[in-house]
């Protein structure tokens, strides 16, 4: 049985993380020689690969994609924690109504909003900086849902009204006491956000017309695009751009996991 | 009870405390994005065009001035041309923002809808070229402030440069007729010769391509085939048969791709097809590994089809004109924006970059596209003469003066349409299955076609 569960376990990492071998792989090839079998074995085009994606402003582009990453999680895990934490735990006029329109947006696609949200930014001024990319969190409907379902489980009213009896003020509970209760849901979501955001295409791309702010998934789709791609440089520049959501996903994994099956068995 | 009532004011000071952050970021991003709120009309919004766009430019080259945008897809000629451009006029300042062709009409469609940016010198791809068209916002070329000649252009190209007004809206980014490029070594093996002058005299149509092509399959026990793809041939056959076929909302699909596809299909049923689908990796590799003798080839394959997929390729390759005829492959129509605040300068640099002595210097001997005017040719015969670098993998075959002096002669083309670019992704759809079940005749196919055709565009009356 065990022999099974391992075998199932390790035939599953194995199947997922082959891709992600393969892209390694690839990014050692010259792109033309990539497609002539499954590249298993490393070859020896790494470092002009690498050249060619250095030679650009990836540093620059790298540094777009974080300052969008982390303003991203920090404007939307922020209002997504008030949002759901107002609803779940307060009574006001509206609360139900509020909680359904939350639901509604979710089901609207992002592309049906995108040229009224571009013309939003034009006319604040926006155009052609990296704050479209980033506001879009702001008003984020999945984590709004996310956050509202979390509070709700995870906080006991009782300990928010044994703290308001003590005399805490209302910011010091959700700072000192909520938040601290809910730490899985805020790295989750922080994580979802990170992801989310750094692999942002769509918005990027109709939005930023200067390649000063050009983020990643711009970047690898401008590179070598003359009637050929080279895909051997668009895979070492993938590489380079996984690494950080490698990092955050080790370090925060624990905490991740804790999140996603929070809620999952009550008693 | 209490605290209850005292939550809306908490929510307020929050919101507002947002309100008071975002308008922060509001008056940061302002200084930065240099008041574009200040309706200075469509296109324009970044900090340094709408102040220097303010109505000093003048007609005579070298006084003009002012800031232009270019969305072009490759950021070598960029770096290359910008600074020659800039030798000759110093004043205009050339912002270009590096665009996958893939995304091309996705940004340029948002942007204007959305009033944000739309470049000042825009290009149309031929895969988009008639959308692009159609969307009416390309300057006339041939008037005011423009005043350019249609009979300045190699007579083929005009009629790709016309919207379905009949205005010329472009000129060429780099000619683009094309023919066969083939395989030396296939061809001597297994067609007996191997000079370009001697393998095109063995077809003079498509049958005698086909009756070969069965020879081949049967010397080489079915291994090696005429064409890797049958798009390759699509492309080729649907081309030399230009025939404008769209009028207004009517779409004569039949009489149009009747022909051309039917000897497409015989060539399927010959087994003269390979089994690749064009630009997939496979088809990419083939170049290098043998088993088709030839692919379709314009000036720009010598470099990202033969060189690119084929590195030690010298000497292995030939270039004929097709059977039947020459046609065009790929290529991209430079225009204007209409609404552009910039438009002498934008011309400035399509002329300088596109057709000029001192641009074509540049752009002929270091990436090698030629212009698409009659004068490129009478004053620059010598450049052509003196070859490229990549007539050593055709064996030292002239591929410019071959592609000037017996491809151009016999190019076809057709205006576009924005049901041009539908009529191309419906076959793109279709085609794989008809490469691979040769249950499918011309009648069926065309049938579908004309369905899926019309799902994508219903408005439209397919015939």
């Amino acid at each position: 049985m065990k022999i099974l569960k391992w075998g199932f376990l390790s035939l599953i990492t194995v199947i997922s993380l082959f891709p992600f071998y393969v892209m390694i792989m690839m990014s050692t090839y010259y792109s033309e020689d990539i497609f002539k079998g499954i590249p298993l074995l490393p070859s020896n085009y790494f470092l002009s690969n690498l050249q060619t994606v250095l030679q650009t402003d990836f540093f620059r582009v790298y540094a777009n994609s974080m300052i969008v990453s982390i303003s991203a999680v920090l404007l939307g895990v922020s209002t997504s924690t008030f949002i759901g934490y107002a609803v779940a735990k307060f009574q006001f006029k509206m609360r139900k109504f509020l909680n359904y329109f939350i639901i509604i947006t979710m089901m609207v696609p992002a592309q049906v909003g995108l040229i009224g949200y571009i013309i939003e930014m034009r006319n604040l001024g926006f155009g052609n900086t990296l704050l479209p990319v980033i506001l879009t969190w702001s008003a984020w409907p999945f984590g709004a849902f996310f956050m509202i379902q979390f509070v709700r489980d995870t906080v006991p009213n009782e300990i928010l009204e044994c703290a308001r009896i003590d005399g805490a003020s209302e910011p010091g509970i959700l700072f000192k006491i909520v938040m601290p209760l809910i730490k899985p849901g805020l790295s989750t979501l922080s994580m979802l956000v990170f992801l989310w955001s750094w692999n942002n295409y769509l918005l990027p791309l109709v939005t930023i017309n200067n390649s000063k702010w050009f983020t990643l998934p711009l970047f690898v789709s401008t590179l070598g695009i003359v009637h050929r791609t080279d895909y051997g440089a668009r895979m070492a520049a993938l590489g380079l751009a996984t690494i950080p959501l490698l990092l955050i996903f080790l370090l925060g994994s624990r905490t991740f996991i804790k999140g996603i099956t929070a809620g999952a068995v009550k008693g | 009870m209490n605290q209850i009532k005292r939550l809306p004011l908490a929510v307020t000071v929050l919101l507002l405390a947002f309100i008071m952050l975002i308008a922060g970021c509001a008056g940061s991003g302002g200084a930065n994005g240099g008041g574009d709120g200040k309706g200075s009309g469509k296109g324009n919004g970044t900090a340094s065009s709408a102040p220097a766009n303010g109505g000093n430019a003048s007609a005579s080259s070298g006084e003009l001035s002012g800031t232009i945008k270019v969305w072009d897809w490759d950021e070598a000629f960029l770096k290359k041309m910008v600074p020659e451009f800039n030798k000759a006029y110093p004043n205009i300042k050339v912002e270009y923002t590096v665009v996958n062709n893939n995304d091309y009409m996705q940004k340029i469609q948002s942007g204007i809808a959305s009033g944000s940016d739309v470049p000042d010198v825009i290009l149309g791809e031929m895969n988009y070229r008639g959308q692009l068209f159609d969307l009416d916002i390309l300057d006339n070329l041939e008037a005011a402030p423009y005043n350019f000649a249609r009979n300045e252009l190699l007579d083929y190209l005009p009629p790709i440069m016309f919207n379905s007004k009949g205005e010329l809206v472009g000129v060429d980014q780099s000619i683009t007729p094309a023919g066969l490029a083939y395989r030396r070594d296939l061809a001597k093996e297994y067609l007996g010769v191997d000079d370009p002058d001697a393998v095109a005299a063995l077809f003079p149509d498509w049958n005698a391509f086909i009756e070969k092509g069965q020879e081949v399959l049967d010397k080489s026990g079915g291994e090696v085939t005429m064409f890797a793809s049958f798009d390759d041939a699509y492309r080729i056959l649907r081309e030399q048969t230009a025939n404008p076929y769209v009028e207004g909302n009517t779409i004569n699909l039949t009489q149009r791709l009747q022909q051309p596809l039917g000897t497409v299909f015989q060539m399927r049923d010959a087994g003269i097809l390979g089994k690749y689908e064009a630009y997939t990796p496979g088809w990419n590799a083939s170049f290098a590994k043998g088993d088709n003798i030839f692919y379709p080839m314009a000036p720009w394959g010598a470099k990202w089809n033969i060189a690119a997929n084929d590195q030690d390729g010298e000497g292995r390759w030939g270039l004929i004109p097709a059977p039947e005829g020459s046609y065009t492959y790929g290529g991209t129509a430079i225009g204007v924006y209409k609404d552009s605040k910039n438009k002498e300068a934008a011309w400035a640099y399509i002329q300088f970059a596109y057709m000029s002595d001192e641009g074509m210097a540049v752009s002929y001997k270091e990436l090698g596209n030629m212009a698409g005017t009659k004068a490129f040719f009478e004053k620059h015969m010598d450049w052509i003469d003196a070859g490229t670098e990549y007539d050593k993998f055709f064996a030292g075959q002239n591929l410019n003066k071959t592609f000037y002096e017996k491809i151009v002669p016999t190019v076809k083309a057709e205006p576009q349409t924005k049901y041009h670019s539908i009529v191309q992704n419906a076959y793109n759809s279709l085609y794989p299955l008809w490469m691979k079940d040769k249950t499918i005749g011309l009648d069926e196919a065309l049938a579908k076609l004309k369905s899926e055709v019309q799902n994508m565009a219903p408005e439209a009356t397919v015939n």
